[in-house]
């Protein structure tokens, strides 16, 4: 499978902020159609990739190609609407309710009430939740209840690829371990590229079937889960590895 | 909000009908003379629109050119100084409308010649000995007060002290406080006028003027000459009714028995047969203070509508803009710092007297509290929650709408409500330039030191204050969700 088309391609990426370079000349493939956790520890510059793949940020210098496309020369809005993006904390907007927050988009795309409900409640009972929770601001719900909602604005389009910035982090552990599960069913849907950006080396094994380890800017290691569990080429990802099992 | 726009429309939608506009300065002498005008032409069926309390000459007579009024009572030796800029100390009628505007004219005197006059305590004058101008050079020790206007006019203090070789070094007092300061003893002389009715309450004498210094101010009705000819046929009827003694005792009737310049009007015009219908003041007084509050009203919510349609829109392009914002903030932060009178006075060489200079400067100060809300507003959304919003693929318009302003209302409403308060106090200044409102009560009330007066301004506008503050909080209710005014944001 790694040897298709990659869904996201970096190639030559360097960015800085300000005096601080975050990348020199980043070239790197994410493969399609699988999960990709990119993991590292804060400040590797592992949320900069990612916000580089819809443009939210632009590269100095390289260019960044998504789903055959360059973000430079692509019309934004178009492009956002086929990449799902969910962040940590889920980022509800506060004066909608859960539905009309997953909804949102859909709307705009100009779905009928008929259609935007179906999905909605095939996407809530994917993830757990009630059409009652449809009803709640996102004051109402739970931590848990909220990334599940964002979740699901992120598949509302049925996006080809999603983006999802440390979705699970703020979670506490029994939360996580039943959206783990709500993410792998997710997964079971079809086939869809996922970037999961993470700092628990755990989580990225239990959820993605492909692994980039990012340290300060640099491409550690990356490769098939098995690969890397089986042949760390660095103390770094031995370290990582460590963690898991202590 | 379509409801509340259609009833801004028609708060804007002026009032119908024929009708003539009444001035008058902001003197006693001057309110009751327009108020004898106003009922007379009422009388006879015209519909009166009252402008009293303008002022200063100036601020009159560019009001009579630029025809906001039809008519007020001016007197000749202002006309031909501060208006003509002429030297005549006693023009005639005629001589003054052969120099004046085309556009305006002096009709005949009322008869009585309202001059200037130096007075001090009667008690004081005998002890002293003091009872011409002449002697009052030898008592440089007495304490001159003298209105800003005297102070600075050239038929006032310059001439004066300059005739009578007065050495004194007056300062510049209210008018309306002088005589309260001469009988406290806080100053012993000020100018007044011959009709004034204080003279008698104060038990003040007046100086003889006996180098004739003092020229003739006969008062004299002074129309535009498009006021229609009927009315200017119904104010002639009042040539000659007055003279110095009557004008007194009318003023006095104001100053010291404290009866509304309505009642005393009406009380004369019956006397001299002109009016015969006995009015209910009383009425008339609730009538006028609910005019004053619609005045009000009308005047501010206009500034208000313009503060948002220029505050928002400006607050909502430069907000993305760091510096831009904060530069925009400064100037309009700039504006607020001008007192407000002199805002309003700047207002008047570039729109004259009237709504439309007060409508302006209550604009700009309504400006900063609708833009900074507006851009603080904006600002301060999570960064997180903006970022999603173009992640999920919103373009800059639709998070705009579906957003970032629903999550600003909040702050948005506190600045149109704070606009809207500053707007319903400052209004009331408006008076002073002819705008009218319930700033005409105050502005009269402290033109006759008379509390009742005041009271019957600023308890309504504390009034509306707060009505609109609750009307705001409704609305508030209305359009914005309850948690997102509570504080309890979502993570």
């Amino acid at each position: 499978m790694v040897d298709q088309r990659p869904v996201i391609s970096f190639q030559s990426v360097r960015r800085s902020y300000g005096e601080k370079v975050i990348f020199n000349g980043l070239t790197l493939d994410i493969p399609a159609d699988e999960t990709t956790a990119l993991v590292g520890e804060s400040g590797s510059g592992k949320s900069t990739l990612l916000m580089m793949c819809n443009g939210l940020l632009a590269p100095d210098s390289g260019s960044v190609v998504v789903m055959g496309e360059d973000v430079a020369n692509a019309d934004l809005v178009t492009l956002r609407r086929r990449i799902g993006y969910a962040v940590q904390g889920a980022g509800l907007f506060p004066h909608l309710t859960a539905a009309e927050n997953a909804a949102l988009v859909a709307r705009l795309e100009g779905w009928g009430e008929f259609e935007i409900n179906t999905k909605l409640a095939s996407l809530f009972d994917l993830v757990g939740l009630s059409a009652e929770h449809g009803e709640r601001f996102p004051y109402e719900l739970s931590g848990g209840e909220q990334q599940r909602v964002s979740l699901c604005r992120a598949l509302m389009l049925d996006p080809p690829l999603m983006l999802l910035d440390e979705p699970f982090s703020a979670l506490d552990p029994l939360t996580k371990t039943g959206i783990h599960d709500e993410f792998l069913r997710i997964q079971s849907l079809g086939q869809r590229s996922i970037l999961l950006v993470t700092h628990d080396m755990s989580e990225a094994m239990k959820l993605a079937q492909y692994l980039v380890i990012l340290k300060d800017g640099e491409v550690v290691q990356h490769g098939g889960v098995a690969e890397i569990r089986d042949a760390p080429q660095d103390e770094y990802v031995r370290q990582l590895l460590g963690s898991i099992s202590s | 909000m379509k409801r509340i726009a259609a009833l801004l429309v028609l708060l804007c939608l002026p009032v119908l009908g024929q009708a003539v506009t009444v001035g008058s300065k902001n003197f006693s002498e001057s309110y009751l003379l327009g108020e004898v005008v106003a009922q007379l032409l009422e009388s006879e069926g015209f519909e009166v629109d009252r402008r009293f309390g303008l002022g200063g000459t100036l601020v009159c007579y560019e009001a009579l050119l630029n025809h906001e009024i039809d008519v007020y009572v001016e007197y000749t030796g202002t006309a031909e100084q501060v208006i003509l800029k002429g030297g005549d100390l006693h023009p005639t009628i005629e001589s003054i409308n052969a120099r004046l505007d085309p556009a305006v004219s002096m009709l005949a005197s009322l008869g009585f010649n309202n001059t200037y006059a130096m007075a001090l305590k009667a008690s004081q004058a005998e002890a002293l000995g003091l009872s011409s101008l002449s002697q009052l050079a030898e008592h440089p020790e007495l304490v001159l007060a003298l209105s800003l206007e005297f102070l600075n006019r050239e038929d006032g203090w310059p001439g004066l002290s300059a005739v009578y070789q007065l050495p004194h070094e007056p300062t510049g007092i209210d008018h309306g406080l002088a005589y309260q300061a001469i009988v406290s003893g806080s100053i012993d002389l000020t100018d007044a006028y011959s009709t004034d009715g204080d003279l008698e309450r104060y038990d003040l004498q007046i100086l003889t003027d006996d180098r004739n210094y003092f020229p003739d101010y006969f008062a004299a009705p002074f129309v535009n000459n498009a006021m229609p000819a009927a009315a200017r046929e119904v104010v002639s009827r009042l040539t000659g009714r007055l003279s110095d003694d009557r004008m007194r005792q009318l003023n006095a009737e104001v100053v010291i028995s404290e009866r509304s310049f309505a009642d005393v009007a009406a009380q004369f015009l019956a006397e001299e047969g002109l009016v015969t219908a006995d009015r209910n003041t009383e009425s008339r007084q609730l009538a006028e203070m609910l005019a004053n509050t619609l005045d009000h009203l009308q005047l501010t919510s206009i500034a208000l509508l313009l503060g948002c349609l220029f505050g928002l829109p400006v607050g909502i392009l430069v907000h993305r803009n760091q510096s831009l914002a904060r530069a925009v903030v400064y100037v309009a932060g700039l504006l607020q710092t001008i007192p407000s009178i002199a805002l309003l006075a700047l207002m008047i060489p570039l729109f004259g007297i009237g709504m439309l200079p007060a409508i302006v400067a209550l604009f700009l100060y309504s400006i900063l509290p609708i833009l900074r809300n507006t851009i603080t507003a904006l600002l301060t959304i999570d960064p997180v929650l903006k970022r999603v919003a173009a992640a999920i693929g919103l373009s800059r318009v639709q998070q705009l709408r579906y957003v970032l302003l629903p999550m600003a209302l909040p702050g948005i409403m506190a600045g149109i409500r704070t606009a809207a308060v500053i707007s319903i106090g400052t209004a009331t200044l408006a008076a002073f330039i002819g705008a009218g409102g319930l700033g005409e009560p105050i502005v009269t009330g402290l033109a006759l030191n008379d509390t009742d007066l005041i009271l019957q301004g600023a308890l309504p506008a504390a009034l509306l204050a707060i009505v609109v503050e609750l009307l705001f909080e409704l609305l508030e209710r209305k359009i914005v969700r309850p948690h997102m005014t509570s504080g309890e944001l979502a993570a």
